[in-house]
């Protein structure tokens, strides 16, 4: 081919690059989606109640969202979070049972479940692809076993929150989580905090590392980057807000069981980021969104919930691979 | 060869001694440490079945089979339904395992073929979803409730090994086992076709230049890993319930099997099941393990890792990433 050639093709391929940016900016500020998002489920409750499916699509959506970061940013699929959303549950129970404070308990739960993350990271990416998933999976089965065998965690009947009191917020607004508005409301905060959080991090340089690892990690290593360390990083970041929003649900639902540790559990989450799309920041949330509503409408039928997600997990990997809001956006970008 | 003898001799002695805790620290005596050692081996038996058709799939097609444990359930649902119609064991095993290789023949031409070429966290979850689906649909179809048969007639008896009074019926799954890996070691070293899929495990695209249909080898082992997995279902039924629940919890155990002994290694795949069945069995009577021993498999995973991250005999590279 002439240089000529190669010139012209070069150029027509930044040509198309910026049309597809300039097409893009119809949503605006890349934070707009998220801020659009958060928008809607603070005015939902008013017009339709239900704040516990709310507050429940909310809390997994913001799960997957962090999830996200290891399975869509990182490229590994851990099938081993649920342990650290479970252990966010019982930590937070614990805590403001044993007298801290609520800012207190979410700091504990973020300190455990990144020590967690920290060792099970440690072990896990030793190995990458298949390897990685077993191995998280082993290991999340590990914790959920050692929550339900034990005796002070209430083995298989899980423990109940039993100080559900007027709580102060930096001693200054008191919050009474006995009114399921005041919980989802602040749940609906700390989600909104912790999204925005996620959104600077992928964002940073840091974000895009681990892109760059996950589109070819031994270019990434030869290039200088520490790239055991980044994704031990990213997996601990994960794990903590993985560990914060199981913590968040108990201010929904008070009561924890060792199923919120379960593999499945985190498997489901998977399917709701694949039903969001995994290369999209706010996919997962969106998915969290559709999976309650599918759900919703399928267990109206049947009770059975795992042909449930069976089903439709073979429906995305069948057809639709990229996830709803992958497939929306290459829809608007044909 | 001599690292693999290193290898296998360190292992069992690792075993060894830590059965030699759990009979010193749960003063487990006489005729009855025989009886436990002889449980380990009848649970190890049903692992490396199942690790061996896992592993067999894997080193063939580059896939995780997560819907092995639901191929399990079917061997094991087929065999309870066909004996609850009145046939012989012998009849219903066999209809198992004709049953999970049409299974198994089912999952491979339908979508996991045209997953081959794909990102394998598409395979990984095709393979999720049908282990899924299926726990619910035997739910559906069979209800939640656990099921088990009684050994067949001819198995009831008990033989006297070392003064223990051990079940005819389990000493004969683990004859039968070892006459069945052995048939499988043959299948793969000794004949034509054992060849090409031994090929196509190390280099496929040179195994179609030589005129060999890969895509079909790739059908086959998918099927015999399958049949494999049905007939662990199939000898399992009569010595534990089982209920929808039990093909993903087996799933797990197999997964530590298969990482502990490394993927891919017929040797290392049956030292990973004795070993991860050994744990298991004499860990409920290590004081300080004791209910957590289902756990403890995964403390030693991890252990394993940590030392040798490919495993037992897992080879050097080979699905390292």
């Amino acid at each position: 081919m002439s240089l000529k050639n190669t010139v012209t093709n070069v150029s027509e391929r930044v040509q198309t690059v910026h049309q597809r940016i300039s097409q893009h900016q119809y949503l605006g500020h890349p934070l707009a989606p998220i801020l659009a998002l958060i928008a809607v489920f603070a005015i939902a409750p008013p017009l339709i109640g239900r704040e516990l499916l709310l507050g429940l699509m909310l809390v997994f959506g913001v799960f997957a969202v962090a999830y996200n970061l290891v399975l869509g940013y990182s490229g590994l699929v851990s099938f081993g979070h649920a342990a650290f959303f479970g252990t966010g549950s019982y930590v937070v129970i614990f805590a403001l049972d044993g007298g801290f404070s609520i800012i207190g308990s979410f700091l504990a739960v973020a300190a455990i479940s990144a020590v967690l993350g920290a060792v099970i990271g440690l072990i896990s990416l030793r190995r990458r692809g298949i390897y990685f998933a077993m191995i998280t999976l082993a290991l999340g089965q590990a914790i959920y076993g050692f929550i339900f065998y034990s005796e002070f965690t209430g083995g298989a009947d899980g423990l109940i929150l039993e100080t559900v009191e007027p709580s102060l917020l930096f001693g200054v607004v008191s919050l009474d989580f006995t009114n399921s508005l005041v919980s989802y409301y602040f749940i609906l905060g700390a989600s909104l905090l912790v999204l925005l959080i996620l959104y600077r991090i992928v964002r940073s340089p840091f974000g895009l590392t681990l892109e760059a690892i996950r589109e070819n990690e031994e270019r990434a290593n030869h290039l200088g980057y520490n790239v055991q360390f980044t994704l031990l990083n990213s997996f601990v970041i994960s794990a903590m807000f993985s560990g914060i929003m199981g913590g968040l649900l108990m201010l929904l639902i008070n009561i924890t069981s060792p199923t919120n540790a379960h593999w499945l559990t985190g498997g489901e989450v998977l399917i709701m980021v694949l039903l969001g799309g995994v290369h999209s920041f706010t996919g997962p949330l969106v998915g969290s969104v559709v999976f309650y509503t599918l759900s919703e409408v399928f267990l109206t039928f049947t009770d059975n919930h795992l042909l449930f997600l069976g089903i439709t997990l073979l429906i995305i990997v069948l057809f639709i691979p990229d996830g709803a809001v992958g497939s929306l956006r290459d829809a608007l970008e044909r | 060869m001599r690292e693999k003898l290193k290898v296998t001799v360190a292992v069992l002695a690792f075993v060894a001694a830590y059965i030699g805790v759990a009979i010193y620290a749960g003063g487990i005596e006489g005729a009855f440490t025989v009886t436990f050692l002889l449980n380990g081996l009848q649970a190890a038996a049903l692992f490396t079945l199942l690790a061996l058709g896992l592993s067999l799939i894997f080193g063939m097609a580059g896939i995780i089979n997560f819907a092995h444990g639901a191929i399990f359930l079917l061997g094991a649902y087929v065999t309870w339904y066909v004996s609850s119609l009145g046939f012989g064991y012998i009849l219903s095993v066999i209809a198992a395992v004709i049953a999970t290789g049409l299974f198994g023949l089912l999952i491979e031409v339908i979508g996991l073929r045209r997953l081959y070429e794909e990102d394998e966290l598409l395979q990984i979850l095709y393979t999720f979803g049908i282990a899924l689906g299926f726990q619910g649909l035997i739910t559906f179809v069979a209800g939640p409730s656990s099921r088990s048969i009684n050994p067949p007639g001819w198995g009831t008896g008990s033989a006297t090994i070392l003064g223990a009074q051990y079940p005819l019926f389990r000493l004969l799954i683990i004859v039968f086992t070892i006459v069945l890996i052995g048939i499988v070691w043959f299948m793969l070293q000794r004949t034509n076709i054992g060849l090409i899929i031994r090929a196509g495990t190390r280099d496929t695209e040179m195994t179609r230049i030589l005129g060999h249909n890969v895509e079909r080898m790739f059908t086959l082992v998918f099927v015999i890993g399958s049949m494999l997995a049905g007939i662990a279902g199939a000898l399992a039924i009569p010595i534990r319930p089982v209920s929808p629940v039990t093909g993903n919890e087996i799933i797990i155990e197999t997964f530590v099997v298969v990482v502990v002994g490394g993927l891919g290694s017929f040797l290392g795949t049956i030292l990973g099941g004795i070993s991860i069945a050994q744990i298991l069995t004499f860990g409920s009577y290590i004081p300080v393990i004791e209910k957590y021993s289902t756990t403890a498999i995964f403390v030693f995973m991890a252990l394993v890792l940590l030392i040798r991250p490919r495993g037992f005999l897992g080879s050097v590279g080979f699905m390292e990433d």
